[in-house]
């Protein structure tokens, strides 16, 4: 039987001002996988991956990954398991923009404070894999929308997670881009990855069209298949 | 005319600090009782998830009130050292402080909810590590610490309150001045004997470190702590002071000594603290406490040095050593 690297049992997440934005979520996503969760804005999908990725806590339920329950986790410890399991790829790229390629990359291994000979190696291995090598040098500034986007993937990859998490990563790209992430998407899987997308673009259903797609309406899970 | 110090800035100040660190730790106990009584690490309701956010709340709080008291306990010796100027017969802060039974309780309790503080950011760092192992241990501590905080509160305003500045106060030579025929040192000991149990004392806590000695460790830090309390005193302040009557533990703090004091003592309550917390970290907590003990042998080994070091430049300058103090109380040089 397939051990699962992510489960959710009865989460719900409730904002201070008393908007429901998960509703009793029971959820398990398997090592290597690669799952879209779609829905329309405001369904609840940038909550779900924001407490997968240990950015946020739920108000009810567990949350584990990776053998982890990263819903009990004090800070301090949710913050280093992050830095080593989780790479998370957001809508808007998250980038520093007066930063370098390089420089954006290697920022986030800091806090794994590794030898500076292995975390270059780290960095170099990563951009080869996001296929943004040539740009190591430039600011992010001078980059376009497709590769500030594979500057975000070597970012998100380069510590080497388990799981990568994308939040509408399509969504600042146009179709070529997009196809092009998808490619990089699949690269990430045979690599071992599990991937997690949350998008409403459909180019995904059109390309991906193998994988596990869950909908989420209302806080809800409303159908999984695949 | 009011002739008590409540409207004193500095106690003011002092007030303030010690209320709103009070206040914030009202809000802390409460949240405590709640996690006490409701604590169940292997539920995921809403209400466990609670606890578990106001836990990070109280570490938040406490490291916000020992931020506070870390500057307040410093604070209290500086006012009164400064009040010392409006206090007739105050030298320094040992006559004001004095002045009533308040006094001295009301610095010893400082210095051990400081220390209670610091053991509980110690313990909480422990217990954030181990998920939350010793969650009610160190929740019934904050309780404690909120309780050491009210009574110095209480002792704060009896303490100032009491003093009026047209009575006159007995100054620190008075009190801490060697009178003829009297021995303050303990267990009979001389000055001799005195200053070499200090360096046998550092010497023990030093090989037992490096033999991983725990019991003999704590031992000799407890010794220690008593032993260095009189070699300061009654050795190495005269040094300090170029004064060989001069025993003083609080002018040091002054700025004809380049505020020498604030180091001497400091460096004396975190070495001596740390190496008291390093045998709690190994037997309770069971968790390697070399490198507690590490910290606590340099910070009183830069303590010797720092002592040593006065010795040694009063010999340069004099090329003598002071001698000790003779029946008439005349200082004289050796």
């Amino acid at each position: 039987m397939k051990k699962p690297i992510v489960t959710l049992k009865d989460v719900s997440k409730i904002f201070d001002n008393g908007t429901k934005a998960l509703d009793n979520i029971n959820l398990q996503i398997f090592k290597n996988e690669t799952i879209i969760l779609s829905g329309v804005s405001g369904s609840g999908k940038t909550t779900l991956i924001g407490l997968i990725a240990g950015l946020d806590r739920p108000t009810e339920g567990l949350v584990e990954v990776d053998g982890v329950k990263i819903s009990k986790l004090p800070q301090i410890e949710l913050d280093s398991f992050r830095q080593k399991s989780v790479g998370v790829i957001f809508q808007d790229f998250g980038l520093i923009e007066y930063l370098t390629v390089y420089e954006n990359i290697i920022a986030s291994l800091i806090p794994l404070r590794l030898e500076r000979d292995i975390a270059e190696r780290r960095v170099q291995e990563a951009m080869r894999e996001a296929n943004i090598s040539h740009k190591a040098n430039s600011r992010v500034y001078h980059l376009s929308g497709g590769e500030k986007q594979r500057c975000a993937i070597a970012r998100a990859v380069v510590n080497r997670p388990n799981i990568v998490i994308c939040d509408e990563p399509t969504a600042n790209l146009d179709l070529e881009n997009s196809k092009q992430f998808i490619k990089l998407l699949n690269g990430l899987k045979s690599k071992g990855h599990t991937v997690i997308i949350a998008t409403h673009d459909p180019i995904f259903e059109r390309l991906m069209p193998n994988i596990r797609k869950i909908t989420i309406s209302n806080g809800k899970i409303e159908n999984s298949y695949g | 005319m009011d002739n008590t110090l409540l409207h004193n800035q500095n106690v003011i100040i002092l007030f303030f600090g010690s209320i709103s660190s009070l206040i914030v730790l009202i809000i802390a106990t409460l949240l405590a009782i709640e996690i006490i009584f409701n604590w169940d690490f292997n539920k995921t309701d809403k209400r466990q998830h609670r606890l578990e956010k106001n836990s990070w709340l109280i570490s938040t709080i406490i490291g916000f009130i020992a931020s506070i008291k870390v500057i307040l306990l410093p604070y209290f010796v500086f006012t009164i050292d400064t009040l010392s100027n409006i206090v007739p017969g105050a030298m320094c802060g040992a006559g004001v402080i004095s002045y009533n039974d308040y006094g001295m309780k009301l610095l010893f309790i400082k210095i051990v909810e400081l220390a209670l503080i610091a053991f509980w950011l110690l313990l909480n760092r422990y217990d954030i590590k181990s998920l939350y192992r010793w969650i009610k241990p160190k929740m019934f501590l904050l309780i404690l610490i909120f309780a050491i905080s009210t009574i110095q509160l209480w002792f704060e305003y009896h303490f100032f309150e009491a003093i009026d500045i047209h009575k006159v106060v007995n100054c620190c030579s008075t009190l801490y001045g060697l009178l003829e025929g009297m021995n303050p040192l303990p267990w009979g000991l001389d000055r001799n004997l005195l200053l070499i149990l200090f360096f046998l004392l550092y010497a023990l806590i030093l090989s037992t470190y490096l033999a991983k000695q725990e019991y003999l460790f704590t031992v000799a830090v407890i010794l220690f702590s008593i032993i260095a309390y009189y070699s300061v005193l009654y050795f190495f302040a005269p040094y300090i002071y170029e004064q060989p009557n001069h025993n003083c533990p609080f002018c040091m703090m002054q700025k004809e000594y380049h505020y020498v004091g604030y180091a001497v003592w400091s460096l004396y309550f975190i070495g001596i603290f740390l190496g008291i917390w390093s045998i709690f970290a190994q037997k309770v907590l069971k968790i390697d406490s070399q490198i507690s003990k590490r910290y606590s042998v340099t910070i009183l080994g830069i303590f010797i040095l720092l002592l040593v070091g006065y010795v040694l430049l009063y010999y340069y300058n004099n090329h003598t050593f002071l001698q000790e103090i003779k029946s008439t109380g005349m200082i004289m040089d050796m």
